[in-house]
């Protein structure tokens, strides 16, 4: 018997052990403080260990997370930059959009108010040369655009068409030297010619002195010669000279037009069956202020 | 021999830690090798006597202390994990990494079962789902894995523990 537990000393404890193991697991369950005794022991060896994992860990994983943060702040930002440089280009095609239905809303406006009929076109290129004062505008005689048909801006006079081919027209300015309207002042119905200079003011020639022009006077087209609309708006007198000689005031004017930075224009093809009569500057912005609304 | 005890207590808490923090943050699907496995499967193959047994016993008791649930199935668990190294060490040559890690997947297969069986026994429960299968399954091939590795590691602290002392002893006994 003797021999026999010794022989098989190893089995019969592991045979003991794995009963006591049961004995053990009855006695956790009938009294659940058991586990707990030698638990308390034994965490107060794992707890500091465990404490140290989590803070190296945390530490770890709050590296990793701002990293990866840091990445996705970075590609957030190139994104709100592309939107913003996209944003930004939208805005100024709606600005552009928005002066252009300006633009084009004088134009029609022009129409509505005169009776006039025309083209509307878009500047497309100026002369460039300093000689001469011309521009370029992208609709041609395939929209019966002929030569010597008046231009305009919706308010004023810009200028004459005098080359016209398919898909564009040159437009002779009225600030060209070889440009000439005849004219009349709005207010005291002074006539003179009004001539281009070749710089950014009108010439009002051929007044006479016993005429009463001054400076704000309204110029207006006076529809001899059969080209410029009567009753268009020219410009605004600016400076009255009365020499001492002569017969004449010399006159300057200003173009109501900025002709430096025409974009569309509207080329007169045909004229009113019934003529319109001639608007004064108070009826003239009201209309247009009605227009817009 | 004492020095070569505090080291294996030393591997046992360390493998507690290493079991109870490190591993968990790991390991995928929340599965870890189970270190009581292999240190009871060190002592399977290293200490084969009542002595190695007691101290598979032991580290299971540790283990269900860890847990603080209940007291006796990992311990059970460990004990059945000692008696199969034993009994396979002594038919199969198990040094060889493969055979260890393969006899360490079929322990904690092992393992795994005894700790059900207890808790069935006493608790009843139904715990034989996909999962916990699963469960089983990767834990055994994560502890099949780096038992071999483990054990070598323990082996190689141990031995050099043990040739310390008896280097030490040696010049002891010399200058006497």
């Amino acid at each position: 018997m003797a021999d026999f537990i010794r022989r098989h000393s190893l089995f019969l404890t592991a045979l003991g052990l794995i009963a006591a193991s049961f004995q053990l697991m009855s006695a956790s369950i009938e009294d659940t403080a058991l586990p707990r005794i030698g638990g308390r022991v034994l965490h107060s060896a794992l707890a500091p260990a465990q404490e140290l994992h989590h803070k190296s860990l945390s530490s770890v994983k709050d590296v990793w997370h701002q990293y990866v943060w840091l990445i996705g702040v970075q590609k957030e930002r190139d994104e709100l930059k592309r939107r913003l440089k996209l944003l930004e280009a939208q805005n100024s095609r709606l600005l552009e959009y928005e002066h252009e239905n300006n633009r084009l809303r004088r134009l029609l406006f022009f129409k509505r108010r005169t009776g006039y009929d025309g083209v509307t076109a878009t500047v497309v290129g100026r002369d460039p040369s300093h000689w001469e004062r011309t521009i370029t505008v992208d609709k041609g005689n395939e929209l019966a655009v002929e030569e010597e048909m008046p231009v305009v801006d919706g308010e004023a006079i810009v200028g004459q068409t005098t080359v016209v081919s398919p898909g564009s027209a040159k437009v002779l300015l009225i600030t060209d030297k070889s440009s000439a309207i005849d004219a009349i002042v709005q207010r005291s119905r002074a006539t003179g010619v009004i001539e281009g200079t070749g710089s950014d003011t009108l010439r009002f020639r051929y007044v006479l002195k016993e005429m009463s022009v001054q400076p704000g006077d309204r110029v207006i087209a006076s529809g001899l010669g059969g080209i410029y609309p009567k009753g268009t708006l020219i410009g605004v007198v600016v400076d009255v000279t009365t020499p001492n000689s002569g017969l004449f005031h010399e006159v300057t004017v200003k173009p109501s037009v900025d002709l430096r930075r025409l974009e569309n224009v509207l080329i007169v093809t045909s004229e009113p069956e019934s003529p319109v009569p001639e608007q004064s500057d108070e009826q003239q912005s009201s209309e247009q202020g009605d227009e817009t609304a | 021999m004492f020095r070569a005890v505090v080291i294996f207590a030393f591997a046992c808490l360390a493998g507690l830690i290493v079991q109870a923090t490190l591993v968990h943050s790991i390991s995928p699907y929340a599965v870890a090798p189970d270190f009581i496995v292999i240190l009871a499967l060190y002592l399977g193959l290293r200490v084969q006597s009542p002595a190695g047994v007691l101290g598979a016993f032991l580290l299971g008791v540790a283990g269900d202390f860890a847990s603080a649930q209940f007291v006796g199935p990992t311990a059970a668990g460990a004990v059945v994990v000692y008696g199969l190294t034993v009994i396979v060490s002594s038919k199969i040559y198990a040094e060889h990494p493969f055979t260890m890690g393969l006899l360490a997947l079929f322990c904690s297969i092992a393992d795994s079962l005894t700790y059900m069986l207890m808790l069935a026994v006493y608790i009843d429960v139904d715990m034989l789902t996909a999962e916990v299968l699963r469960g089983i399954g990767l834990e055994a091939l994560l502890t099949a894995l780096i038992a071999p590795v483990v054990v070598k590691l323990l082996e190689a602290s141990v031995r050099s523990s043990i040739t310390q002392t008896k280097y030490n002893n040696d010049s002891l006994r010399r200058a006497r």
